[in-house]
């Protein structure tokens, strides 16, 4: 696995101060990508910040909860200004509003399912497409889940 | 979503795929398996509950040109078969 393709490229994840967004985060670090980091929580976005320049990898930090269009679009807009541009669009942001049956999830809780984790991520990406088509060979890493088909227990 | 637009930004060479995960083990999904992991990982139908690095490890090879030839696609890794081809 060459080391040099990832070298200068730029990743922006969502929700990536914990869990599995932070672990991806850390991992394009160490593989010499700038990342972009963020979370709803400042404290949160800063320890992850540390973590992944203590570790020796290149990282920037904003506040963003993908809910909110102002934050959306200043998380691209602090990409570009810190590193120059997104080579890689990872939305990892989603909400868990149910546990149990599908068919006892209320109408509350498949709304905000749906806003977050589906039509915010449609416009994050859309928010994202110029700066994506900037850059050759951009992609774009969605984070569904397994529970898309099937029970998780 | 991922079909579509990957359909949609296939001439313009911007790639879309989707990472699907299992259960793993995280504060986010907590609620599912902290304090009963054996019982989950039975019920789960695995091995072993997913760690954040099998995901990472998913995340890179989607970012990297070793995908190229890949897109709207959606990598399951969830520790056992997924309900489709």
């Amino acid at each position: 696995m060459p080391k040099g393709e990832f070298d200068g490229k730029v990743a922006v994840i969502t929700a990536s101060s914990t869990g599995i967004g932070l672990a991806i985060a850390k991992k394009l670090a160490s593989l010499g990508c700038k990342v972009v980091v963020s979370s709803r929580d400042q404290a949160h976005v800063d320890k992850a910040v540390k973590e992944i320049k203590s570790a020796g990898g290149e990282a920037h930090g904003v506040v963003c909860h993908v809910g909110n269009k102002d934050q959306r679009l200043k998380l691209i807009s602090e990409a570009v200004r810190v590193f120059g541009g997104i080579d890689f669009l990872i939305p990892n942001a989603a909400v868990s509003t149910h546990m149990g049956n599908f068919l006892d999830a209320t109408d509350v809780q498949i709304s905000k399912m749906l806003d977050i984790n589906y039509k915010c991520t449609f416009l994050l990406i859309q928010e994202a497409m110029p700066e994506l088509r900037k850059r050759p060979g951009s992609t774009i890493v969605i984070l569904a889940s397994y529970a898309a088909c099937n029970h998780c227990y | 979503m991922t079909k579509v637009l990957a359909k949609e930004l296939l001439y313009e060479n911007i790639r879309v795929n989707c990472l699907a995960p299992g259960l793993i083990k995280t504060k986010f999904s907590g609620g599912l398996w902290e304090g009963r992991e054996k019982q989950s990982i039975e019920d789960m139908g695995v091995t072993r509950l997913g760690e954040v690095e099998d995901i990472a490890n998913g995340a890179r090879f989607l970012c990297s040109q070793e995908s190229s030839y890949m897109t709207g696609e959606a990598l399951f890794i969830a520790g056992k078969p997924s309900p489709r081809l």
